[in-house]
């Protein structure tokens, strides 16, 4: 119990950390970079549960780009937290086809896993995403959610 | 701001459910099926199916449960899934249940 506290905290503190440094990054360079992605909190399905009484935990992410882009690849994993080590979940990939214009998003809301149980777990996305910008392949940085999120959900 | 909160538009809330509901039921429906597959991508490594548009292929790559759902037509966009393969076999079933019903259910966005 004691190690599964110290492995939350120190799994909150990197978290964090990688916030506060991409914050820095993300204020310094908005300028710069050409696309940003956005991931949600894990959550579960609201309106799944409360429409069918069925739970399926749930990361969403988007990326948007100043630049139109083109062969966007959008990939978005779930995680939990573990005792010594964070452990994948799961994770999907989505690739647009076509030109994507500045003014919409390239979507990946595909990445859930259906709770097994009502254990209390600690889940967190992290996305990234490659586009083919102004003729050369931009690389968009690890984003994770800004919240460690325990849910009564196990898988 | 809600700790539940999406990105999801109210129509895309409805495709999620729908998607999801759908995800359910085939883990359900083609349990038989999907046992069945489970022992050919074990045996095999590898297969594939057509389901809709999509051609669907599954893999096993090294610790990893891997499905592409490649479209037939080329407007459309493609998809893909990982999952780490679990240690029991019978925990890998249960798995590779729930992987085959998300790749067949649809796509929400």
């Amino acid at each position: 119990m004691k190690t599964q506290k110290v492995s939350a905290l120190i799994t909150a503190l990197l978290l964090v950390i990688t916030t506060l440094i991409g914050n820095d990054s993300a204020e310094a360079q908005s300028s710069k970079l050409p696309c940003r992605i956005e991931i949600s909190i894990a959550h579960i399905s609201k309106d799944l549960w409360i429409k069918t009484g069925k739970r399926a935990v749930k990361v969403d992410a988007f990326s948007r780009c100043h630049s139109p882009q083109s062969k966007v690849t959008l990939t978005v994993e779930l995680w939990k937290t573990g005792e010594f080590l964070n452990h994948f979940v799961y994770s999907t990939v989505k690739r647009s086809i076509g030109i994507t214009s500045p003014r919409d998003q390239v979507e990946n809301f595909d990445t859930y896993v259906y709770c097994k149980n009502r254990e209390t777990t600690s889940y967190y996305g992290i996305a990234y995403s490659k586009a083919f910008i102004d003729g050369k392949w931009q690389y968009a940085r690890h984003v994770l959610s800004r919240i460690i999120n325990p849910i009564d959900c196990g898988t | 701001m809600n700790i539940d909160e999406g990105f999801l538009t109210p129509a895309q809330q409805i495709r999620e459910s729908e998607v999801i509901a759908e995800c359910f039921r085939l883990m359900q429906v083609e349990r038989s099926r999907y046992e069945l597959q489970a022992a050919i991508l074990f045996e095999k490594g590898s297969f594939s199916r057509q389901n809709g548009n999509y051609l669907l292929k599954y893999k096993i790559k090294d610790d990893r449960f891997v499905w592409h759902a490649l479209p037939a037509l080329a407007t459309e966009n493609s998809y893909s899934g990982e999952a780490p393969i679990s240690k029991s076999r019978t925990e890998q079933i249960e798995q590779l249940v729930e992987f085959f019903a998300q790749s067949e259910a649809g796509f929400i966005s």
